[in-house]
Order: structure tokens, then C-alpha cells, then sequence
């Protein structure tokens, strides 16, 4: 009994303070191509969704070769009516190891970055 | 640097943003008794031009330094570069957060304009309609807060609805209890000045009320939190074992011995107040009040700890994430 009082006070006490001023932060959630994958048709553009939504022009997204050469258009925007999902085009990507690095910065101005590879056959 | 006025700013801002939402609620919900004659009204509105002056004069400043340190941090730049009008003026009306700001703004405006004709016109009946739109304005004020921080975030658009709402409840309360204890402590502080025979009963009267509003306020507190915190630590493995849930463990702490403070006003202060009010004895009450206004301005200290813990947290990634 003791204990499940001890238990829902430090529910109650958790919740209590559990509020506070702590803010959204945007992480990859899927790619396309998919992290990590194998694609036979090399893609147009690289398209990632995130957790949260992103102000696209503090954000951006960047696709290297294997040589470490830039191949994008550098162009990143957002995907039309969505708050969550950037976009780069890229020209006609011969076969190879490609990486991808982005930065964004979510609504609530919180900076985050991550890349993934995939490889075109 | 930046990231350390970031943290001063949000502090800052925090606390001068939501205190006139608690002013304004205990306008209402405390003051009656002070209000009922000339000389305590008179301290009270005394009370609530200067709590309100610079409160409003801290959330013009702190914001606008919370967006110059935005600005530097989004923008990647310098600060010498990134606080040019070209790159404020793109934060300002192409981002999120600038577009709340300017509404924040208008909102800061609009509140500084009812708050000071409420308390600056005569008419009775013209203040009440005038401090019921400041209530309302300060009480937007504060709860616009939710869209600048992680009341924006959820899994699910009706999970997002009940983060927004109960962030929006959430900070509207913090401006009565924590925050409305430093008009509280204020009001006492004067009354205990005054050379009016009615002033200890004008005072057990009004900190009666103030507790009561105070266990309302800490009920409202916990509901909000529930929902805050499964939203944001998820589990109990998450609350021990990130960062974000330590910081919390340690915030958690601190709100204990607040309320513990709390209730001892409440159930020994108060009722040894009231007593005294009965036998009209000046040394208890002298000795009660001194007493009261200490343990309060304990509590306003814990509260400004918490406020800097949660201008720490709004800069970590919590655990759900």
C-alpha cells in the first residue's frame, strides 16, 4: 500500500512539473530514397519527412558523391501544403555511393541535422 | 554566448510575460477585500501599476532580445551580420516564430493599453468591463507562449489540440501561483506599513482568499502537467534516464518544497491570521505576517529557480523526441 501511494505521488508530483517550456525538435522520419537503400533508377530529387514541421529557408538539404562534390541544385523548399516534408532536386545521378546531410530548424527555432546514405546501381 | 542570452532571455520572459495574467486574476479573484475601502484600494491599484509597468517593460525587452537571439541562431551568421534588417525582417515575417511575435506584439499592445485605462479611469463600471478585456488580453499573452515551445508538437492533430490546450492552461496558471505570490507578498508588505486599524483584517481576509485560489491553482497545475508529461518523458525509464528528465527530477523537487511551503501558510499562518483577527491581539499578527511574507518570498525564490530550470528544458530535446 505504501508503495502505491509513494507511486502515485510521485505521479501526481511529475505531472505537476512535467509542464514546461521544452520545445519540438524535427528529426528525420523517412526518407526517398530510403536511408541506406539500393536504387536501380537513379531518383530526381531527394524528399525527406520530418517529425515536425521546418521553416524552409532556414533549412537545407545537401547530396554528395563519393568524392565529396556537392551534386544537388541547391535548391531545398518544402513540398506544397507540407509543413514537415523538404525537397532538393538533383540531376541524373550516375551509379555510385551518395550522401545526404540536412540541417533544419523546426517552427519553434530549435537547430537539428543528421545524413544518411544511398546508393544508385 | 548567444545561447546564453537565449537562456537569460526566455527567463526573463517567462516571468514578466506571465505575471500580468496573474495580477489581473487576482484583481479579480483577491482584491475585493482591498478594494472595499479607500486606503487598501489605494494600495492595490498602487500595487498593480507598478507590478504591471514593469512587468510589461521586461517582456517588450526580454522578447525582443529572445528574437535577436533567435535571429542569431537560426541564421547560422555572426551577430553582427545576422542583426541587420535584411535577415530580422526575413525571421520576422517569413518564420513561424516571427509571425507569433508580431502577434504577440499587437497582443502586448493592446494589454498595456486596457491595463493602464482600467486602472487609471474612476468610473467602477468602466474598470470591471476594462479589467475583464486586460484579463483576457494578458491571459492570451501568456498562453501564446504554448506556440513558441513544445505545445506545437504531438503525434496526432487531436494529441497536438490537448498539448496546446494544456499548455495554454498551464502557463495562464503559473502567472497566479507561482508568479501572483509577488503581488501577494507586496500587498501584505503594505499592509503591514499601514497605520489603519482595519489592516490585519483586510489582510487574514485577502490571504484566506489567496490560498484558496493557491490549491486551485496547484489542482489546475498537476492536470496540465499530466498531459505535458506524457507528451514529453512518455515513461518512467525516460524521466531517469535523459538529460531533460534529471533537469525535471530536479524541477520536481523544487515544486515539492514549494507546496510544502504552501501548506504551511495554509494550515498554520492562516488559521493562527484568522484567530488573531477574532482577539484583535497586534503582537500575533505582527509576528504571523512577518512570518507569512517570509515563507512567501522563500517561495518566490524557489519559483524564479524553476522559472530558469524551465528556460533550460525549452532548449533540450525531451526524451519522446
Amino acid at each position: 500500500m505504501f508503495s502505491l501511494k509513494r507511486h502515485l505521488l510521485a505521479v501526481i508530483l511529475a505531472a505537476g512539473l512535467g509542464a514546461s517550456a521544452a520545445s519540438a525538435h524535427a528529426f528525420l522520419d523517412h526518407a526517398q530514397p530510403r536511408v541506406g537503400s539500393h536504387v536501380k533508377v537513379a531518383p530526381h530529387r531527394v524528399i525527406i519527412w520530418f517529425t515536425e514541421a521546418v521553416e524552409p529557408l532556414f533549412s537545407r538539404i545537401q547530396v554528395f558523391n563519393s568524392a565529396g562534390q556537392e551534386v544537388d541544385n541547391k535548391n531545398t523548399h518544402r513540398l506544397h501544403g507540407k509543413k514537415a516534408v523538404l525537397i532538393v532536386t538533383v540531376p541524373a545521378l550516375p551509379p555510385g555511393r551518395y550522401k545526404v546531410i540536412w540541417h533544419v530548424v523546426a517552427e519553434d527555432t530549435h537547430k537539428t541535422h543528421g545524413d544518411f546514405k544511398f546508393w544508385v546501381k | 554566448m548567444n545561447h546564453l542570452l537565449l537562456l537569460l532571455s526566455r527567463w526573463l520572459h517567462f516571468a514578466s510575460a506571465l505575471l500580468p495574467c496573474g495580477c489581473w486574476l487576482l484583481d479579480w479573484l483577491m482584491a475585493p477585500p482591498l478594494r472595499g475601502q479607500p486606503w487598501s484600494c489605494a494600495i492595490w491599484k498602487r500595487l498593480m501599476r507598478r507590478e504591471l509597468a514593469a512587468s510589461l517593460a521586461v517582456a517588450l525587452v526580454s522578447g525582443g532580445m529572445w528574437l535577436a537571439c533567435v535571429t542569431v541562431s537560426i541564421s547560422g551568421l555572426p551577430a553582427e551580420q545576422a542583426l541587420r534588417p535584411a535577415v530580422l525582417s526575413l525571421v520576422w515575417h517569413h518564420t513561424h516564430f516571427g509571425q507569433l511575435w508580431q502577434m504577440r506584439l499587437y497582443l502586448w499592445l493592446a494589454l498595456a493599453g486596457a491595463s493602464a485605462a482600467a486602472l487609471a479611469l474612476p468610473n467602477e463600471a468602466i474598470r470591471k468591463v476594462l479589467a475583464w478585456l486586460a484579463l483576457l488580453l494578458a491571459t492570451a499573452f501568456a498562453g501564446s507562449l504554448a506556440w513558441a515551445g513544445h505545445g506545437i508538437t504531438g503525434t496526432t492533430p487531436a494529441g497536438r489540440q490537448w498539448h496546446l490546450a494544456a499548455d495554454v492552461a498551464h502557463l495562464a496558471v503559473v502567472g497566479i501561483w507561482p508568479l501572483g505570490l509577488l503581488p501577494f507578498v507586496l500587498a501584505l508588505r503594505q499592509l503591514r506599513r499601514s497605520a489603519e486599524a482595519q489592516r490585519w483584517r483586510v489582510m487574514a481576509v485577502m490571504t484566506a482568499r489567496f490560498s484558496l485560489i493557491s490549491i486551485g491553482a496547484v489542482c489546475l497545475l498537476l492536470a496540465s502537467g499530466i498531459i505535458d508529461s506524457l507528451m514529453l518523458v512518455g515513461t518512467w525509464h525516460n524521466l531517469l534516464a535523459s538529460n531533460y528528465g534529471r533537469l525535471l527530477i530536479i524541477k520536481i523537487a523544487i515544486f515539492a518544497m514549494m507546496v510544502a511551503i504552501g501548506a504551511v501558510n495554509l494550515t498554520r499562518l492562516r488559521t493562527r491570521l484568522q484567530r488573531a483577527a477574532i482577539t484583535a491581539d497586534e503582537a500575533i499578527y505582527a509576528v504571523v505576517a512577518r512570518r507569512l511574507q517570509r515563507n512567501v518570498a522563500i517561495e518566490i525564490a524557489l519559483a524564479a529557480v524553476v522559472l530558469g530550470i524551465v528556460a533550460v528544458l525549452g532548449v533540450i530535446a525531451p526524451p519522446v523526441h
